[in-house]
């Protein structure tokens, strides 16, 4: 099943046109992110093109009423039974439509396979799958699978039809209310875009739970305190994970986009189209992994298909329990191949850093819930519902947090590279060194200077080929070689800026990047590599910004280039971060957002750290205020003044409330500052 | 050949070689790009304190370009040393001294900047030398005139995001600043050529008006901008500046701000303008004997030039005196790196040199220095006091 953030009504959130605009454009940045398939064998074939613009993706659902591509089906067209009414959404594994089954006269979801995909076996396999998988369960949290079909030449399930908005919409709708400093936001109901501001003042929101009779009124989430309402979905889901896990349906693919929820706040369970059943075959046999990048298990993203079982339902869920909390998704990166990675080797942040108010007993469920070892985790969806609900009720939780000695041991464990590098260093660095002084009088030096000389001139002609320079880099054996390759990869890239090929570029930097880390025990050229690149990332982003400024290109040319500074923030390099951040600040994507606080919340050093924070109050979002407000607890002073300043520009409705802690700082010139900016507030004149 | 990224490896005898095996001095200086005019002070200087040594103790000087590249300077690093070069004298630049400092340590032939101050570029690595002051000692004492004496108490930070000296002194100076009660208004970071920069400082003058509306109210007086930036960028905010509001402020800048254009750019259009820097043409450094070494350095420089001797003449003049003497009998660069690590050279026109154990000099002094100011006032101040 595609997503359900597509079948429900794509209504812009309320403002004016163009905080809808930025919203859309928003929703559909989460939308790359999130909905990368790592199915290699179907990507292609099944993934619609991205829209080409960004004024085509607005008004897209508008556009696609009539028909849809491929399929020959229009509105009030008649498929074995069902009426077609509208298509209500678009996803990897078909089109969806809301349909009336004419016979009981009832409303349904009918999902269509995407044109040419009833001929592939795989395709259809994964269909019938889904239906079966779906069709043994029966819990009130899944949604009901009505039945299956090819006929016409065409593939359909019809499924239970569920109005409302998905999970994904409803934290799409919280980041958007915190934006815009709105307290409340409706997430079910009647009419889920009525302003409710009037509705909620002075009505104790705290204790709405689904099943309370307020319900009818919707549901409505206080963003102080949204964390008891999204526990309680999740439990809810855990139930229904437990009924398909006692069915052998394992479903591998938690997301929020899969959660759905009715417009009387009921969440279901939805989307088994990847879902693996014990007594079946895998379609995936090719060992390719399945899942949304974001949300995969470890056991998921490094392919151990044998240990994939229902424990990663359960980190998947946790996963999508975090996000739900902090409105963050705890790893993230600037490719697949890096989410993976930090999915598989990385500690995600913290909830209470990303949302300062979370109950700590909540957290540590969050955190069980992902822990990278599946036997640390909650070993059923059970477990881990029993322990969100002993939450609700305010009994003594069974997870406990990591005590001192297992983070230490985490720490030691995530760096025992180094750690075990680290007792043969000197031996390698003076092995190198040895090899680099014997090669010192090499003539394949002043190879290397009359190569920069030609490569530097631009009159000189042709450029080596990129691929050739790479395979260099990770193929040099000897120091010479490796300092040949990365002169020679410098070079390169210095013409890329120089002829303005940014594109080119910023795949070589990426590249260049990994096979740096490469280098890593190879220090001094590892060192080199990184001098000689920092002034074409600085020009890149240089370059970058003014055809940004610019509006320069079409919207797919924009994002790509939005997409490279992003990329940039995590560079190792602090001035390189500071230009990447400097210009995403003054460009003011709202899709820039996200990147700026993940690359804050990652960064360590204190000008990456300032650099990122003085862009986000540049950028002017009040959705950076929870993450700058965290901030504000740094044990770095300028990291801490940097994000009151940024604060105090802000100006969110509570910045007395955050700005509290400082108080009692210890730097004295920060009291100063601090009560400068309460002196204001006040209206006091000092 | 073009000039970008060439390495124009000119071999300059300017002493008469002896026959045996001579200690060779390297140069790496940009003598191409947007840097050059630098380079060009730089080799004056060096060229100058050769002068004054007798002429068989003149060692063979080897010159290679960097262009202001750190890419550049690690290839003319390479060719310094296969050329013979026991030590250098240079790089000028923050940036390309870090490439440098790679190279150094891997040939174990170390290097002494003249001009680059970034903190880094001696960190952790026993081959890197500078003699000047690093950018944090600097911008104390910026920060320390303009909060006290000058009282300023709103500053908006202009600074060149390509620059990395530029960066960490306005991070450094920022952070002085705010530790003795100023506010940093805001930041209005710029790449040299951007169409805003003749722009910036009516920009600045409109966010410290903004600023004291909003907040506490701050004098007229009282606000100030500190622009780190090449003197090129700088001279264009300077003519480019429109706004009325520009007269209010205090301007606030380091070492590239020099030469007859600027000073004349500058005159009566603000109501004042600050450097800080090593040097100053009439009075030496504070600690500077002001007796024969400086006059001596004066005087050689006025028979050769129009101009006075700029801030990097005169480090790349004293870099000069102060290594060569290192050289005699140094068996090797580690040796040679361990007496750097020792040196103490008094006689110095920007000041005494004392190298501390990390290749940075302590205590080295400065210069405050008030532009345009027909008095030509001039604190000297001293690092670390």
């Amino acid at each position: 099943m595609p997503d359900r953030r597509e079948q429900s009504d794509e209504r812009p959130d309320p403002g004016d046109g163009s905080d809808a605009e930025r919203g859309a454009a928003g929703r559909r940045t989460r939308r790359l992110r999130r909905d990368v398939r790592i199915d290699t064998g179907e990507f292609r074939a099944e993934y619609p093109p991205l829209p080409g613009d960004r004024e085509q993706y607005l008004h897209a659902p508008d556009a696609e009423e009539g028909s849809s591509d491929g399929l020959g089906i229009r509105v009030g067209s008649v498929i074995d039974g069902y009426r077609v009414k509208r298509q209500i959404g678009r996803g990897g594994m078909g089109v969806v439509f809301e349909a009336e089954q004419v016979s009981l006269g009832r409303t349904v979801a009918l999902k269509v396979l995407p044109a040419g995909a009833v001929r592939n076996e795989r395709s259809m396999d994964r269909f019938r799958r889904e239906a079966t998988a779906v069709a043994r369960l029966s819990h009130p949290r899944i949604v009901s699978v009505h039945g299956f079909n090819v006929a016409e030449g065409i593939g359909y399930l019809a499924m239970e039809y569920v109005d409302g908005l998905d999970m994904a919409e409803v934290i799409d709708r919280l980041r958007t209310a915190r934006t815009h400093g709105r307290r409340f936001v409706r997430i079910s109901g009647p009419d889920l875009d009525q302003d409710i501001t009037t509705w909620a003042r002075g009505r104790k929101l705290m204790g709405t739970m689904p099943g309370d009779p307020r319900i009818r009124s919707g549901i409505v989430i206080d963003l102080r305190n949204p964390f008891p309402m999204m526990a309680a979905f999740v439990a809810d889901i855990a139930d229904a994970l437990r009924h398909a896990h006692a069915n052998g349906v394992i479903h591998r693919d938690i997301k929020p986009s899969n959660l759905l929820l009715d417009r009387e706040g009921r969440v279901k369970l939805s989307d088994f189209g990847l879902a693996k059943s014990a007594d079946a075959a895998s379609v995936t046999e090719s060992g390719d992994l399945v899942g949304s990048p974001a949300y995969v298990s470890p056991e998921q993203a490094s392919s151990r298909r044998a240990g994939v079982d229902e424990r990663s339902d359960v980190y998947s869920l946790g996963v999508t329990l975090y996000e739900m909390l902090t409105l963050h998704q705890p790893f993230l990166g600037k490719n697949v191949a890096v989410i993976l990675r930090n999915i598989l080797t990385g500690d995600p942040p913290p909830p209470s850093r990303l949302a300062p108010r979370i109950p700590r007993e909540l957290e540590t469920i969050v955190l069980k819930a992902i822990e990278r070892d599946p036997s640390k985790r909650y070993q059923t969806a059970e477990e881990f519902g029993d322990d969100l609900r002993r939450f609700l009720n305010f009994e003594p939780i069974a997870a406990r947090p990591l005590g001192r000695t297992a983070r230490a041991w985490r720490a030691v464990r995530r760096h025992r590279v180094a750690i075990s590098l680290g007792g043969m260093g000197a031996i390698v660095v003076t092995l190198v060194g040895v090899l680099a002084s014997g090669l010192g009088g090499d003539d394949g030096r002043r190879d290397i200077v009359r190569q920069i000389l030609a490569a530097g001139g631009h009159d000189g002609g042709a450029s080596t080929d990129v691929a050739e320079l790479l395979t260099q880099l990770s193929t040099a054996e000897s120091a010479l070689d490796i300092r040949h390759a990365v002169e020679n990869v410098s070079v390169e890239a210095q013409r890329l800026l120089v002829d303005g090929e940014y594109e080119r570029l910023a795949e070589l930097l990426a590249v260049m990047d990994t096979q740096q880390g490469l280098l890593d025990w190879r220090t001094a050229e590892s060192n080199l590599l990184a001098a000689n690149v920092r002034g074409v990332k600085i020009g890149l982003c240089r370059d970058l910004h003014r055809l940004l400024r610019a509006r320069d290109g079409d919207a797919r040319t924009r994002r790509s280039r939005l997409a490279t500074l992003e990329r940039l923030l995590g560079d190792e390099d602090w001035q390189v971060c500071k230009n990447a951040a400097v210009a995403l600040g003054d460009v003011a994507a709202l899709s820039s957002l996200g990147a700026l606080q993940d690359a804050l919340a990652r960064r360590e050093d204190t000008r990456g750290k300032v650099a990122l924070i003085r862009a986000l109050q540049e950028q002017g979002h009040r959705d950076a205020v929870p993450l700058l407000a965290s901030e504000l607890r740094s044990p770095d002073p300028w990291v801490r003044l940097a994000a009151l300043d940024a604060l105090d520009a802000l100006d969110p409705p509570d910045l007395e409330d955050l700005v509290v802690p400082l108080s009692r700082d210890p730097e004295e010139w920060l009291l100063y500052r601090y009560d400068d900016v309460l002196d204001r507030r006040r209206g006091e004149s000092p | 050949m073009t000039t970008r990224s060439r390495i124009a490896v000119t071999l300059l005898l300017l002493a008469a070689a002896c026959g045996g095996p001579e200690p060779a001095v390297g140069v790496l200086l940009p003598r191409s790009g947007r840097t050059q005019a630098a380079g060009d002070q730089a080799l004056a200087g060096i060229a100058l304190a050769l002068e004054t040594l007798p002429e068989d103790a003149r060692p063979r000087l080897v010159v290679a370009d960097d262009g202001g590249t750190a890419l550049a300077t690690t290839a003319a690093y390479d060719v310094l040393v296969d050329e013979g070069a026991q030590v250098v004298i240079g790089p000028l630049d923050t940036g390309c001294a870090l490439a440098a400092a790679v190279v150094a340590r891997r040939r174990r032939v170390p290097f002494v900047s003249p001009s680059a101050t970034g903190e880094e570029v001696t960190r952790n690595n026993t081959f890197a030398f500078r003699i000047c002051a690093g950018d944090a000692e600097m911008a104390r004492k910026l920060a320390t005139h303009a909060a006290y004496d000058l009282r300023l108490q709103h500053v908006v930070v202009v600074v060149d995001l390509s620059d990395r000296h530029a960066l960490g002194f306005a991070e450094s100076f920022a952070h002085e600043f705010v530790v003795r009660r100023g506010r940093i208004v805001a930041e209005l970071p710029f790449h040299p050529g951007d169409e805003d920069v003749p722009g910036l400082l009516d920009r600045a003058a409109e966010r410290l008006r903004r600023s004291a509306e909003e907040g506490r109210p701050v004098p007229d007086d009282r606000r100030g901008v500190l622009v780190m930036a090449s003197h090129d960028d700088v001279l264009a905010m300077v003519r480019g500046a429109r706004s009325p509001a520009v007269a209010d402020l205090v301007l606030l800048g380091g070492a590239d701000w020099e030469g007859p254009e600027l000073e004349a750019a500058l005159a009566g259009r603000f109501r004042g303008a600050w450097r800080v820097s090593h040097f100053h043409p009439d009075e030496g450094a504070p600690d500077a004997t002001r007796g024969p070494d400086v006059s001596t350095f004066l005087d050689a420089w006025s028979r050769r030039h129009d101009e006075p001797p700029s801030d990097i003449a005169a480090l790349a003049y004293d870099a000069t005196l102060a290594v060569l003497p290192q050289l005699a009998d140094a068996a090797d660069g580690a040796e040679l790196a361990d007496r750097l690590r020792e040196l103490a050279f008094l006689g110095g026109v920007t000041g005494r040199v004392h190298m501390d154990a990390s290749g940075r000099p302590r205590n080295k002094s400065f210069v405050l220095e008030q532009l345009h100011d027909p008095r030509r006032s001039a604190f000297f101040e001293r690092s670390g006091e």
